[in-house]
C-alpha cells in the first residue's frame, strides 16, 4: 500500500474505530491519558504494519492490537489490581445495564472535571476549556487573549499535572 | 466464555493473541455503550504518523513485503529452470545408456548442478537479507 493510500486507510480507520479503541483501552487502564496514549500507539502500530494485514476483519484485528497494547503496558506499568498470570475483564450484558449504558461515560466526564479543578490557575481554566469543553488551542487563546505558544505550553503542562493526579488517585483508592 | 449471571467474561491474553476473542470484546462493549474519544486524538494521531520514525518503519514494512515477494519469485523462476534444464536432459541421459556417447551426459548433469549452486546461493541470501527486516510488531 502507498504512502497516500496508507494515510488516508489510517484516516479511515480512526475516524470508524476511534470510539471503540478509545474505549477497550480505558476499559483496560482506567486512566483517561493512558487510554489515550494507548489509543494512538494501535492506531501508529496499525498504520507501520498495514502490509502485513491481510485484509479481512479490520476491527478485530486493531481490537487485538489494542488489547496486546493494554496488555504490554499493564505488565510493565507495575499495575496490581490484577492477577498477574492473566487478567480478565466482565462486560454486562445490554439488557442489565441498558439503564446505565452512558454511566461509564458520565463518571469518566466527572473524573475528568473534578482532575482539572484540582488545578492551579492558570492552568485550571485552560485544562477545563480543552479536555472538558474540547476546545482546541486557538479557540483558547482567542478567548483569553493570550499567545498560541503560550496556551499550547499551558495545556502540555495542564496535561502532565492531570496524569499525575490521575495515577496518585488511582494509588489511592486501590 | 459467560457466567451464570448473563456477563461475558474475558481473557486479556486471549484477546491479545486472538482476533477473534478481541472482536467478541469488541461487540460486548459496543452492546453496552461506547465513550467518546477526545477531541484532538484524531489530530495527535495524524500528527504523529507524519514524523520520520513512523514513516520509516511503515515503508521498511512495505519494502519487505515487497523483497520478500521478489525473493520468493525468483526462487520460483530458478526452480522452473532446473525443472525444465531437467526434463530437457532426460532424453540425452537414457540415450547415454545405449549409442549416445557418454561423455555428453556429464555436461548436462553439471548444467543441472550449477544451477542447482546458484540456486542454493540466492536462496541463502534471501533469508539473510530477510532476517534483517524490522520485526512484524513493535
Amino acid at each position: 500500500m502507498s504512502g497516500i493510500n496508507g494515510d488516508t486507510q489510517l484516516e479511515y480507520w480512526i475516524d470508524r474505530y476511534q470510539n471503540l479503541i478509545f474505549s477497550i483501552c480505558f476499559q483496560l487502564t482506567k486512566d483517561y491519558f493512558d487510554a489515550q496514549d494507548l489509543t494512538q500507539e494501535t492506531f501508529l502500530s496499525a498504520y507501520k504494519n498495514m502490509s502485513g494485514f491481510d485484509g479481512r476483519n479490520e476491527r478485530a484485528w486493531l481490537c487485538k492490537i489494542a488489547s496486546r497494547k493494554c496488555l504490554d503496558y499493564l505488565k510493565h506499568s507495575g499495575r496490581k489490581q490484577i492477577p498477574s498470570d492473566d487478567q480478565f475483564l466482565i462486560i454486562c450484558s445490554p439488557a442489565e445495564s441498558s439503564p446505565e449504558q452512558d454511566l461509564m461515560e458520565k463518571a469518566l466526564r466527572q473524573e475528568l472535571y473534578d482532575c482539572c479543578m484540582k488545578l492551579k490557575e492558570p492552568y485550571r481554566q485552560t485544562a477545563l476549556d480543552y479536555f472538558y469543553h474540547e476546545m482546541d488551542a486557538g479557540e483558547i487563546a482567542a478567548r483569553t487573549g493570550k499567545n498560541l505558544k503560550t496556551v499550547q505550553t499551558w495545556i502540555y503542562r495542564a496535561r502532565a499535572m492531570m496524569r499525575r493526579l490521575y495515577r496518585k488517585e488511582d494509588l489511592y483508592d486501590r | 466464555m459467560t457466567d451464570n449471571n448473563s456477563n461475558h467474561l474475558f481473557s486479556l491474553e486471549a484477546m491479545a493473541s486472538d482476533e477473534l476473542e478481541a472482536g467478541r470484546f469488541a461487540d460486548a462493549l459496543e452492546a453496552q455503550g461506547l465513550l467518546r474519544a477526545p477531541k484532538d486524538l484524531k489530530t495527535s494521531i495524524l500528527d504523529r504518523s507524519r514524523h520520520m520514525d513512523v514513516q520509516l518503519a511503515a515503508a521498511t514494512n512495505r519494502f519487505s513485503r515487497k523483497a520478500e515477494l521478489f525473493f520468493y519469485g525468483l526462487k520460483v523462476g530458478f526452480a522452473v529452470v532446473c525443472s525444465l534444464t531437467a526434463i530437457a536432459a532426460i532424453p540425452y541421459v537414457r540415450e547415454s545408456r545405449g549409442s549416445f556417447s557418454r561423455k555428453h551426459a556429464p555436461v548436462y548433469i553439471e548444467a543441472y548442478e550449477k544451477i542447482q549452486e546458484w540456486n542454493g546461493k540466492i536462496h541463502n541470501f534471501s533469508q539473510s537479507f530477510l532476517n534483517l527486516e524490522v520485526p512484524f510488531y513493535d
